[in-house]
């Protein structure tokens, strides 16, 4: 039965700008594989190193320096396709379930952290993630309560995985967001890292993404930090 | 190797109810504590208005490429007749994560696999 017809396609293929470009950036082989990790507690310990294991044999891992020779050259230069495990939010669970995993398999995860989780107080960091749509499954992992990584694991992590900022206190950055909190959010969280991390932080990443264009006033703000790349749902874009 | 004019030639025959069932997964995943797959678009801001824009993928996606455009073009229509008032995000970014997910890596014999077909579902969530 027919469900669908070259009509259909090609109106969808023009229904908005960010639909065809998406198409564009398939058919032109401008993309790259992504898998998105938040919470991993370890009751899932198993599933991730199946995963990863697996990625590990079919894939490449990806580091800022194969990004930028892709941008460069055009041309990706192994013979499989990249993958990059992204893994959201500085949970400690990450530190202690999928780091090890990563370093087994010998596969780069990308962390993006929000900068200003870790200087938390323990005894707050429950009740900031609640308040911060850091979402935890389970609360009560930790007996002494620490659920964010702690500078010495970031720093562990940074020695040979790739660190990226996810705004300060997992923030939502809006068009019309103060310029003082966007301010803190994108340019005072990649100093913060960079100061803890001792090397530079290329990428930031925006919450439930957007694209470069969509928040001009934030733009001077990305600039003055000076990222190279931005994040959003779609894209990953190179602004310098 | 196909190309897309016979990929598009083979839209007359596609079946959406496939598209459907996976849509159905992807809805039973959490997005906490499951892996979730994506293809994230790269696009060069500071390049010259008249550069090259087409990159060169490893050799498994050069037939896969075109499989998944046309795929997320399925998956649009469907999430485009579907939309609610709580959708927070356009038809294509929901597309863009259903197709990764259901040609999420070719073999050595060019059989395409969705990521349920690799990791099984483990999602068996109401």
């Amino acid at each position: 039965m027919r469900q669908c017809d070259m009509e259909q396609f090609l109106s969808t293929l023009c229904r908005d700008r960010k639909t065809l470009e998406m198409f564009r950036h398939l058919v032109n082989g401008s993309y790259i594989r992504v898998v998105n990790y938040h919470s991993t507690d370890p009751v899932n310990a198993e599933r991730y190193e199946a995963e990863v294991k697996y990625f590990s044999e079919n894939f490449v891992p990806v580091t800022f320096r194969d990004l930028d020779t892709f941008f460069e050259t055009k041309k990706w230069p192994y013979n499989k396709p990249g993958l990059i495990p992204a893994i959201f939010e500085g949970f400690r669970n990450q530190y202690d379930v999928m780091l090890p995993i990563l370093d087994k398999y010998h596969f780069t995860g990308w962390f993006y952290l929000p900068s200003f989780y870790m200087d938390v107080p323990v005894e707050e960091q429950i009740a900031f993630s609640d308040a911060h749509e850091l979402d935890l499954i389970d609360k009560e992992l930790y007996p002494d309560k620490r659920v964010a990584m702690n500078w010495d694991e970031v720093r562990e992590i940074a020695s040979r995985h790739e660190i990226c900022c996810h705004t300060g206190t997992h923030f939502q950055i809006f068009p019309d967001t103060p310029e003082e909190d966007m301010y803190r959010e994108i340019v005072l969280s990649k100093k913060k890292l960079e100061e803890e991390i001792g090397r530079e932080v290329q990428l930031f990443c925006w919450l439930y993404g957007a694209n470069y264009g969509y928040n001009v006033r934030a733009q001077k703000f990305l600039k003055e930090a000076g990222y190279k790349y931005v994040l959003g749902n779609l894209e990953i874009e190179k602004i310098r | 190797m196909n190309s897309i004019s016979d990929i598009f030639a083979g839209l007359e025959e596609e079946d959406l109810e496939k598209y459907r069932r996976i849509i159905e997964w992807c809805g039973r995943r959490s997005g906490i504590t499951d892996g979730i797959c994506g293809v994230v678009g790269l696009d060069d801001l500071t390049a010259d208005q008249d550069s090259e824009t087409v990159f060169q993928g490893a050799p498994q996606d050069e037939e896969l490429k075109y499989i998944m455009a046309v795929g997320a073009m399925m998956y649009t229509i469907i999430f485009s007749k579907n939309m609610s008032e709580e959708d927070v995000y356009p038809p294509i970014a929901k597309a863009m994560n259903a197709m990764a997910a259901t040609f999420f890596q070719q073999d050595g014999e060019g059989k395409v696999l969705p990521w349920f077909d690799i990791f099984g579902d483990y999602t068996g969530r109401p």
